[in-house]
């Protein structure tokens, strides 16, 4: 599949793998649109697109077919948990190797960290409503941490450093 | 930062305090400190909060009432705290329980509207919630053993590397986004799922060339 050529404008054609970022949705829109553009004009290209995007399509066929919940699955907050690291290591392998091949609580675990990535974010707007006397609805945002001056700062690269040796014992385990 | 569920790019911005003074903060709730429940709240009030609220209204498809979202968090926070914090004693990383949390938040607004509304009327919003995967119908141009000869490939890779070819592939996310939720570095994500997709790849050539036949 591998090509390396030259569109027939002569704009060179980008490597495997942007292709596949193009056909798997994770290039910017503007990103994404110049490449079609060079697709629309480049043979190699295109079927490239082509491939990879059947490719998963395939794979999503294949493994979308088995995602009804049984008694074995982890409730919730054990999700929570293990994206917490805040698991056992022998909890966290058992759960691991549960969601390797139940394609049901895999999709949970996906929405409940898209919910947290929400829910923490300062950019997404939470709002309720409240009922005044006149019956109006009136429209309150949620923040997503009172102000408290003079908080401290997290320190997002201890945090990492401990996700990696957390990495290390299990896959030396 | 307490969240490990943020993507880089959030976590520069993120207020929440420092790994440290979180483990401190459930340490002190745990011994029954004079303030810490009221610290606690302080601290992860919004966070609840927000999870409440953004759960009320994606299963009732309207915005929520505030003293109803308020009450709902406040009992989330009341369970948390019951019979001197038991349940944060199963917290093996107090540093992060965003995940936790938000966790805790959807399952209480779940048994809210559960008794709340008829039993259909649940299963209905609730089964309209986004969390389930996309269940594309199986196509019956696969043939059987091919998909067979698939899950095979696939059962033979350890279970982190068919977690990350399935996030990666059926879910759509970014390297970036594994390694954040499987507490991996990129490096290593992209790195294993080179490898797996070499296993896979003259699997997926032929889903390819078989795909690009279909009608």
């Amino acid at each position: 599949m591998t090509h390396q050529g030259e569109s027939p404008e002569g704009r060179l054609c980008p490597p495997e793998h942007v292709l596949e970022a193009c056909a798997m949705g994770h290039l910017t829109a503007e990103r994404e649109a110049e490449l079609k553009a060079h697709a629309g004009d480049c043979t190699a290209c295109a079927a490239a697109l082509a491939a990879f995007a059947e490719a998963r399509n395939g794979l999503q066929q294949i493994l979308a077919t088995s995602n009804e919940l049984g008694p074995e699955c982890p409730t919730e907050d054990l999700l929570g948990q293990y994206m917490d690291r805040s698991l056992t290591d022998e909890a966290h392998e058992q759960l691991e190797a549960h969601l390797a091949d139940c394609q049901g609580c895999l999709g949970r675990l996906k929405a409940l960290w898209d919910e947290v990535v929400k829910v923490c974010d300062p950019e997404v707007e939470v709002t309720v409503v409240e009922r005044r006397t006149d019956g109006e609805l009136v429209p309150f945002a949620v923040p997503v941490r009172k102000a408290e001056p003079g908080a401290e700062q997290g320190s997002g690269a201890r945090e990492i450093s401990g996700q990696e040796e957390r990495k290390g014992r299990l896959s030396s385990g | 930062m307490s969240c490990p569920g943020l993507p880089r790019a959030e976590e520069a911005q993120s207020e929440y305090p420092a790994p440290s003074a979180a483990a401190l903060l459930v340490a002190a709730c745990l011994r029954g400190e004079d303030d810490a429940l009221a610290r606690f709240v302080n601290e992860y009030q919004p966070v609840v909060h927000r999870a409440v609220v953004r759960r009320l209204a994606s299963l009732s498809g309207v915005p929520p009432v505030r003293a109803e979202a308020e009450d709902l968090t406040s009992e989330v926070l009341e369970r948390l705290f019951a019979d001197g914090c038991r349940r944060m004693k199963a917290l093996r990383n107090p540093d992060a329980i965003c995940g936790w949390l938000v966790a805790l938040a959807r399952n209480h607004v779940t048994d809210h509207l559960r008794k709340l509304t008829s039993r259909d009327r649940a299963e209905t919003a609730l089964g309209a919630e986004p969390a389930a995967a996309p269940a594309t119908p199986v196509d019956c141009a696969i043939a059987k053993e091919r998909r067979g000869l698939v899950l095979e490939t696939l059962g033979r890779l350890g279970a982190q590397d068919r977690m990350i070819i399935k996030l990666y592939f059926v879910h759509g996310m970014q390297y970036a986004q594994i390694a954040g939720l499987m507490g991996m570095n990129i490096n290593t994500v992209a790195t294993r799922l080179r490898r797996a997709k070499a296993k896979l790849q003259p699997l997926l050539a032929t889903l390819a060339t078989e795909g690009g036949n279909r009608p």
